[in-house]
């Protein structure tokens, strides 16, 4: 636990690392990207917490550095935590479920320094996307954030919750919710959602985020599972006990759908030669020419 | 800055260049917040379209299939203070999917170079990297990739510095590298189901290179097993000349942090994602292996390190993160573990299977015994090439399923392979022809001077048969993988697969009744012949082996994650608690599920198990693993052919992300899988990293290859017509 343990540790017993961290977060986006840790350090959602001072006027543009994975710990469980597409990592449905969902890649500002997803409602019917992270049964930290374009963005309509396998429960799904303040970030507004497990689910679970209600664009990013040393609501404070319940009918779907798009039992090679691969002059339009519907990066 | 608008045009200003910047102290200016390439070997403002003219560059929409000239290209310059250098930036990316700039117009040979440049993503990010391409200008071959790497260092309103990293500027001090090539990354997340905005866009500036002095790499003639000496820490031995290994693996991550990180990542996946027991407990190997990484950014080791780390875990589904293009191909010639039997000893090494028509294959003949390679025997060569040779399943199958690439790494490295002929029998073979080739002569030499005689791409359907006993049908080639055909031959049937494809994969319905029409009738004595068995689908694995056992020989198979503890905990009835409580495929259940045999068969369970069969098993892994051990387990005869173990890889193989632009983030088992026998049966063994093994140990004979005659299925053929 690199990074989250070091903050961890520092809220219980402050070291060089820990402390430093919030303070590098603050270096790190002085452009106003304030990150997930500064949060996280908090451990206590119901703590208040003082609106940092507003950055001085830019005049020189500063130089500093930035980790592989942005804030994002290098121990996190979701397989493909840059949201890469390159892994079986994540997955998209739109609500007629048939349809190939648009799901747009975008490489710029955010709270964890990590590239995330564009849903346009006006591109899709509402599509969901469903991200795989490897749990086990101990306590359990999972996060992400959520953004809209503008300032007085609402995340009410929002719906993201993990949904794994229990024990004791069965297959069943828990709400992430909202924490802490919406944070604006550019010209888009970010609001962290995140649940503490005390058990998390058997194997491997399913992320799922979307907003089959509102019309506005829908960004995800920063996703995290990491585990947690201490007891749950170690990280969030005196969060509201964990609730189940049962699987819908259109999530038990989406996750049908992805174990078939899973289940390949081909050799290392099977999952081929990826179209990166052909970053040749020559070759590049001839691949974009030839490419099909777009499939998981596992699929046989 | 240092503007050089004619550099492209002529060699001669680069001359003057270099000659006046030994050393210099480009880089980020904390007072402006400017970057400065005062003192740059190369500089490319792209302040404004006077800047971008003459030197090189091209740009492609693939998706509107349009061209970009450097007019054109020029529309496409912000300006306003835009760059951080000068006061303009290139916006690329989205519909600009790539730009790519011409190198030919510098003359850095025999300099060791080191690019960068800085770019600030407005919603998608450019993946540099230079490319060197040998051979024939209209039939060109990749001859290395260097793709750039982040340095970690960027700026707070988001610019990001890119390098290529130290490296020699030309392919064995001879061949410039091509080009220069941006290529929108959002195009790689296309493949995964993302998809590209043709409105994103990152700007491009500073692109700059600084001569770092003479080629570190020697202009020398190398061989493999002496590439370190030969070539030196920098270098590689790749078609017989010391090449930089940069170019030839890639390079590793320069920044101490990024690297580190990267490592620990990679370490993190394995021990939280890899699902085989048995290859669990090999992660402190692999992290003895990695580890020292992050003190040794050298791209010889750095890569290599990684391919052969993995194989440690003996997960058969694993893979290493991929920076560079693998080796050469098999040139044109298929050649496969057998048994020189003419020879003294009747030594065990790779046989020419089938030559086809090229410049090397035009030397060689089926039977052609490989006895060494750069004047070493065989096996001592294959040992010292373990960056090039790699097995990551069951150990006991490497020498069988690597014979390949044994010549394949001869071919990449352009080795002196030696061939011992002889002539059919009843000739004696006491003094052998030795047939001679230099490969780095015959393909090496040919590229560097513009010729191509053997290519990358240039390859052999090789299927680690001898003799195929089923021909190709009209719509698929009998080496292909979704092929599935049967025939027979006094008495006996053969059925050909080389994989076991899903009915919704492509191909698979055919498959599907290609096997039916192979297996309905119930032949009384059937060779399957699964020698290449690059596995495939739960369904058609299910298929076809119970198709051929009874229903009382096999109950099911619990697919299982990896639970991450050690203490024994009810996990697994739970997971089998869910899939079975569910439609047959369960929903997620940790992604886990019980597999009862005879789920996939459509009323034609046992129907051919009363058949003496016989498995010919070669390179076989995964959904061939697992039906090769369901064979195993039928009442009716069944023998086992072959010469080594099958893959050990039991359970789906996912693929894990590509984190710094890698070609592929490689891959890894994230299941194991318990055989049950009968409902009641309490066995908890992982059967992961450990194949079949054959009960009949047999090779390709030379001796038989001389008439044309497949010794392993004539040994099949002999003991299905054994009077019992």
């Amino acid at each position: 636990m690199r990074q989250l343990e070091r903050v961890n540790a520092g809220a219980r017993e402050p070291s060089a690392a820990s402390a430093a961290l919030p303070a590098l977060c603050l270096v790190l986006f002085a452009a106003g990207c304030p990150g997930r840790d500064p949060l996280v350090t908090q451990r206590n959602a119901d703590a208040v917490i003082e609106d940092p001072p507003p950055p001085p006027p830019p005049t020189v543009r500063q130089l500093t550095t930035r980790p592989l994975f942005g804030t994002l710990p290098v121990e996190n469980r979701f397989l493909d935590p840059l949201l890469t597409f390159t892994a079986s990592g994540w997955f998209a449905f739109s609500d007629a479920f048939n349809d190939a969902p648009i799901v747009h890649r975008v490489v710029a500002s955010s709270p964890t320094s990590t590239p995330f997803l564009k849903i346009d409602p006006a591109e899709n019917d509402h599509a969901v996307l469903l991200g795989q992270l490897k749990s086990a049964r101990s306590a359990l930290h999972i996060e992400l954030w959520l953004g809209r374009d503008g300032d007085a963005s609402s995340f009410d309509s929002v719906e993201v919750s993990v949904a794994g396998l229990f024990a004791g429960t069965g297959e069943s799904t828990t709400q992430l919710r909202a924490i802490g303040d919406v944070l604006e970030l550019g010209a888009r507004s970010w609001q962290r959602f995140a649940v503490d497990l005390a058990e998390g689910p058997i194997g491997w679970s399913y992320l799922m985020a979307g907003d089959t209600a509102s019309e506005e664009v829908l960004y995800i990013g920063g996703p995290a599972a990491i585990d947690l040393e201490g007891a749950p609501s170690a990280l969030l404070g005196s969060a509201a006990p964990t609730l189940h319940r049962p699987l819908t009918t259109r999530e038990r779907a989406m996750i049908a759908a992805v174990q078939e798009r899973t289940r390949s039992l081909g050799g290392a090679s099977a999952t081929g030669v990826p179209a990166s691969m052909h970053r040749l002059p020559e070759s590049a339009p001839r691949i974009c020419k030839a490419r099909g519907p777009p499939q998981a990066a596992s699929a046989f | 800055m240092v503007k050089l608008p004619c550099l492209r045009t002529t060699a001669a200003p680069i001359a003057l260049l270099l000659a006046a910047t030994s050393a210099r102290a480009a880089g980020f200016d904390a007072a402006t917040g400017k970057v400065t390439t005062a003192g740059a070997a190369y500089a490319l403002s792209f302040d404004d379209a006077a800047a971008i003219q003459g030197q090189g560059l091209s740009g492609a929409d693939f998706v509107n299939e349009l061209t970009f000239d450097e007019l054109g290209l020029a529309g496409r310059i912000e300006r306003d203070a835009a760059g951080i250098e000068g006061g303009g930036a290139l916006a690329a990316g989205g519909d600009l999917v790539y730009v790519a700039m011409d190198l030919g117009g510098l003359d850095f040979v025999g300099r060791r170079i080191q690019a960068f440049l800085w770019q600030k993503p407005q919603g998608t990010r450019m993946m540099p990297s230079i490319s060197w391409y040998l051979g024939d200008p209209l039939d060109l071959t990749i001859g290395g990739t260097v793709t750039f790497q982040p340095t970690g260092n960027v700026t707070d309103d988001g610019w990001e510095e890119w390098t290529s990293g130290p490296v020699d500027w030309a392919w064995a001090d001879v061949v410039a590298p091509a080009s220069l090539d941006l290529f929108d990354e959002g195009q790689t997340a296309y493949y995964g189901g993302a998809s590209p905005d043709e409105s994103a866009r990152s700007l491009i500036d500073a692109l700059y290179i600084e001569d770092l002095g003479a080629a570190a790499v020697p202009a020398s003639r190398c061989a493999l097993p002496t590439e370190a000496a030969d070539c030196g820490a920098a270098g590689l031995c790749h078609l017989g000349r010391c090449v930089d290994a940069a170019i030839r693996v890639g390079q590793p991550l320069f920044s101490d942090a990024l690297r580190a990180d990267y490592i620990d990542r990679r370490l993190f996946e394995i021990d939280h994602f890899e699902g085989g027991r048995a290859p669990r407990t090999k992660l402190e190997l692999v992290r003895e292996a990695l580890v020292p990484l992050k003190e040794t950014p050298s791209a010889a080791t750095f890569w290599p390190t990684f391919s052969e780390a993995y194989t440690l875990l003996v997960d058969g589904h694993a893979s290493a993160p991929l920076m560079s293009y693998p080796a050469f191909h098999n040139a044109g010639v298929c050649v496969h573990e057998g048994e020189a039997d003419l020879l003294a000893g009747a030594p065990v090494v790779p046989l020419v299977f089938q030559a086809f028509d090229n410049i090397v294959g035009a030397a060689l003949q089926p039977g052609d015994a490989l006895i060494a390679i750069d004047g070493l025997p065989t096996a001592d060569w294959a040992a010292a090439a373990h960056r090039l040779i790699t097995h990551p399943g069951d150990p006991a199958g490497r020498s069988v399923v690597t014979a390949p690439q044994v010549f394949a790494a001869a071919v990449d490295s352009g080795a002196v392979v030696t061939f011992a002929r002889c002539a059919a029998p009843p000739a004696a073979c006491d003094d052998p022809d030795h047939i001679v080739i230099d490969l780095g002569v015959i393909i090496g030499d040919p590229l560097l001077e513009g010729i191509t005689a053997v290519g990358y791409d240039d390859r052999a359907p090789c299927d680690y048969r001898f003799v195929r006993p089923v021909s190709s049908n009209d719509q698929v080639a009998n080496t292909s993988y979704e092929f599935a055909g049967h025939s027979d031959d006094a008495g006996v049937r053969f059925l050909v697969i080389n994989g076991v494809p899903s009915y919704y994969s492509v191909g698979g319905q055919e498959w599907f009744e290609a096997v039916d029409d192979a297996l309905d009738d119930q032949p009384p004595l059937l060779v399957l012949d699964e020698r290449t068995g690059a596995g495939g689908g739960i369904d058609a694995v299910d298929f076809i082996g119970s198709y051929l056992i009874g229903p009382d020989d096999l109950f099911g198979m619990d697919f299982l994650p990896s639970f991450e503890n050690d203490a024994p905990t009810d996990d697994r009835d739970e997971v089998v608690a869910c899939s079975t409580s569910g439609p047959p495929s369960g929903f997620g259940c940790g992604n886990g599920f019980r597999w009862f045999v005879g789920d996939a068969a459509d009323g034609t369970h046992g129907n051919a198990a009363g058949s003496k069969v016989a498995v010919l098993m070669a390179m076989d892994v995964s959904g061939n693993d697992y039906l090769t051990r369901m064979l195993d387990a039928r009442a009716g005869e069944t023998r086992v052919f072959g010469a080594g173990a099958a893959f050990g890889a039991y359970g789906v193989i996912w693929s894990m992300a590509a984190h710094i632009g890698e070609l592929a983030g490689g891959s890894l088992q994230v299941q194991d899988t318990i055989f049950m026998v009968d409902d009641n049966d309490d066995n908890a063994s992982f059967a992961t990293s450990t194949g079949e093994r054959p009960e009949t140990i047999v090779r390709q004979r030379q001796s038989d290859a001389l008439v044309g005659r497949d010794t392993v299925i004539e040994a099949a053929r002999a003991w299905l017509q054994e009077t019992p």
